[in-house]
């Protein structure tokens, strides 16, 4: 199959039911990322996009289906996975009471970077951002867009591979969103394989490749943001997809 | 009224929906006054009812050492212990069994007690007569009391006046008793000699019981009458009061020989209190373990390559430090402040340092330990906070910081070995005290360290397993 030859990440009939919970989160979900792409992930509050995302990086166990990255089984393996991938989790994931540059450093290190390296590294993610001005600062005492920022470039700061963004752009700017975007392009230009989770369907229209259209732990549908548009009749950007296709609004 | 209401609605939803929240509210109190009056009320039932247990060795099995045995029992305030699995307990092993703490006093009854005590009643009643003071005893026997040094100074004093109110109560006895001998042959003596100087043989007068100088002469005045109206004055030998005890009595802390510490208040709070302060750090590190969780940092390290080990390892590291910053501050109260700036005795280290350091480290080590399991099942900050601080409160209560184990009821000093708190101040205590080495405390450190794996791998196990 060509397909999965130049798959990175391979997901088939994906079934995961929370303990406790009434209603499976994923309810047989089928995917395909292939190597280098930048690949949207789209659907509304609890489609399950962060489900997803945590099985896809080894946190969540899943009941049924198959998982595979980078020839990697996730049911068994999921532990070889690490420092490969690297997560920006939904919520800010860093220590509140350390300065933005002390997260990154420590971030840094617990990936096995040191001394120089480490250094121009921290120095690298802080320019990229333009996070220069508010290195010293407590996370606690930084603003939302600049607690995104540094979540950001914690979860990038030993370039890795493979890329989840669990909705990075949350509460952020549109200056600091376009500089995010271009960084994530440039990072795909470089081979980086990306994954990117929102809700706002107009970012991924211009960022990604290749889209899927989650929803209730169904994906819905999967291909090219063209293809989505060309595909259904009427509709002229992916908002009107998402519509037709679910017959739900979305609410950015 | 309407918001008032809405208020207040709100607030009930959030209360009760907090589940480990109302636990700490409801059960903790409960449990906390449960464990403080259990101590107390035995501590109260010590004075009234439950009664001190003595070790208790008569080499001498006379009259003498079962007169204040039996005035110990009578007393109602103490059960005497003379026998231990079958066996009669040796001077040795009364002194070893108190120096270790499994028994808080001990008596010792020297093997010729009856005899000397017999002839030193008769040299004070002799020497009375003479008027001439009071022998002197030449000999060494003497009774020892023997007390636990970590005994707080209050309750041994207390113990140990009664038992030598007790002692003299005995003492007295003998001593009238001897004294009633005396006086007897003696008035009997100097009456017949007067009875044979009017010709009158064999008459003899019966002091029974212990009677004063005025009530014999008025007695033998009445006899007298018979015979003729001259006035018979016998001199009658003087009652020895006297506040000395026939045989010397030693109060003897029992400890090692080669131990040179003296037992004080200071010496038994510096451990106690060190351990609470080390248990405190139960605060900061499940606090840091909390907001790692909550703040999504795990999920993030999860990610990472880097074991748990190292993650948890970088805590232990910082905390032991914290735990031996506290250690050092608490000796230089012991050390530097309460001896220079209040009188108190200064703590004495003993001469262990080695077994110091250990006890040291593996308190740290079950300080952390706590902290972990603390961190790991709480699910907020208030939750490890409240729940953390009245659990170290109730594992120090239990451990003996507030009220000693030995004014515990018998049942409650079995569950206060279940406290880590009680491990940690054993060993302490068994060091600065009872000048104890490593092989002694071995026990108690294995349990703290045993405590701290045990905790090390019930939060590894929670932050590995996936859902
Ligand atoms: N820890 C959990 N326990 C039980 N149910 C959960 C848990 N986390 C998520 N769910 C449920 O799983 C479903 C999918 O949630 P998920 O967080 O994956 O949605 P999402 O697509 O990321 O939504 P959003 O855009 O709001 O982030 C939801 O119905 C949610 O209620
Ligand atoms: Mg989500």
């Amino acid at each position: 199959m060509l397909e999965q030859s130049q798959s990175i990440i391979l997901v088939k009939d994906l079934r995961k039911k929370y303990k406790g919970a009434e209603e499976e989160a994923l309810k047989g979900i089928d995917l395909v990322v292939r190597r280098g792409e930048l690949f949207g992930l789209i659907g509304p509050n609890s489609a399950g996009k962060t489900t997803l995302i945590s099985i896809l990086c080894g946190l969540l166990k899943y009941d049924e289906g198959m998982v595979e990255i980078d020839g990697i089984n996730m049911k068994f393996d999921y532990k070889k996975i690490k420092g490969k991938i690297g997560l920006i989790p939904q919520e800010i994931a860093l220590h509140s009471s350390l300065t933005v540059k002390e997260n990154l450093n420590y971030f840094g290190s617990l990936q096995g970077i040191t001394g120089k390296d480490l250094e121009n590294r921290v120095e690298d993610c802080l320019t990229i951002l333009q996070l220069h001005q508010h290195s010293n600062k407590k996370i606690s005492k930084c603003s939302g867009g600049i607690k995104r920022r540094t979540n950001l470039m914690a979860g990038l700061i030993h370039n890795p591979s493979i890329v989840f963004l669990d909705e990075p752009t949350l509460g952020v700017d549109v200056q600091s969103r376009n500089l995010i975007f271009e960084y994530l392009q440039d990072l795909n230009k470089l081979g980086v394989t990306i994954v990117y989770t929102t809700h706002y369907m107009r970012e991924v229209e211009s960022l990604c490749s290749r889209v899927a259209i989650i929803d209730d732990g169904h994906r819905i549908v999967e291909g090219t943001p063209k293809e989505l548009i060309d595909a259904n009749i009427g509709c002229f950007d992916l908002t009107q997809v998402f519509i037709k296709l679910t017959g739900k609004e979305i609410r950015d | 009224m309407k918001k008032l209401f809405a208020e207040m609605r709100k607030e009930f939803l959030v209360l009760i929906r907090d589940i480990p929240g109302l636990t700490i509210l409801f059960l903790m109190p409960m449990f906390l006054i449960l464990v403080v009056t259990l101590t107390q009320e035995n501590a109260f039932k010590k004075v009234n009812e439950s009664k001190i247990t003595i070790l208790w060795n008569d080499n001498d099995t006379s009259l003498y050492g079962e007169t204040i045995e039996k005035g110990l029992v009578e007393s109602g305030f103490f059960e005497v212990i003379k026998v231990i699995n079958n066996k009669k307990i040796s001077d040795s092993e009364v002194h070893e069994k108190i120096s270790k703490g499994e028994f808080q006093i001990g008596v010792i009854i020297p093997a010729n007690a009856a005899e000397i005590s017999k002839k030193r009643a008769e040299d004070l009643i002799k020497s009375s007569e003479k008027k001439n003071g009071i022998a002197k005893i030449n000999d060494n026997s003497e009774i020892k009391i023997l007390v636990d040094p970590t005994v707080r100074d209050s309750y041994k004093n207390s113990v140990v006046s009664s038992i030598k109110r007790l002692i003299q109560a005995a003492e007295f006895k003998i001593l009238i008793d001897r004294f009633i001998q005396v006086m007897n042959l003696e008035v009997n003596n100097q009456f017949d000699k007067k009875m044979k100087s009017f010709g009158e043989k064999d008459f003899s007068v019966d002091l029974k019981g212990f009677a004063y100088k005025d009530e014999v002469n008025k007695q033998i005045a009445k006899k007298m009458k018979a015979f003729s109206d001259e006035k018979v004055v016998i001199k009658i030998p003087e009652f020895p009061w006297n506040d000395k005890n026939l045989i010397k009595i030693k109060e003897e802390i029992a400890q090692k020989a080669e131990s040179v510490i003296k037992p004080s208040i200071v010496q038994n709070n510096v451990p106690a209190f060190t351990l609470f302060a080390m248990f405190f750090i139960v605060i900061p590190l499940s606090g840091s373990l909390i907001s790692e969780r909550n703040e999504g940092v795990y999920n993030r390290l999860r990610t990472l390559p880097v074991s748990y080990f190292t993650l948890v390892f970088g805590k232990v590291v910082v905390y032991t430090f914290v735990c031996i910053i506290q250690f050092v501050l608490m000796l230089c109260v012991g050390l530097f402040i309460l001896p220079i700036f209040f009188g108190f005795p200064a703590l004495e280290l003993g001469s262990n340092y080695f077994a110091l350091i250990l006890a040291t480290v593996a308190s740290a080590l079950a300080a952390i330990g706590f902290g972990l399991l603390v961190g790991t099942f709480s699910k907020t900050h208030n939750q490890g906070a409240m729940f953390g601080s009245v659990m170290v409160v109730i594992l120090g209560i239990m451990g003996g910081i507030f009220l000693p184990i030995y004014l515990m009821p018998e049942s409650f000093r079995h569950i206060s070995m279940l406290s880590p708190v009680r491990w940690g101040i054993d060993s302490f205590l068994n060091i600065f005290v009872r000048a104890a080495d490593v092989k002694v405390v071995l026990p108690d450190i294995l349990r703290l360290v045993g405590f701290f794996i045990l905790a090390l791998f019930v939060s590894m196990i929670t932050f590995l397993k996936r859902n």
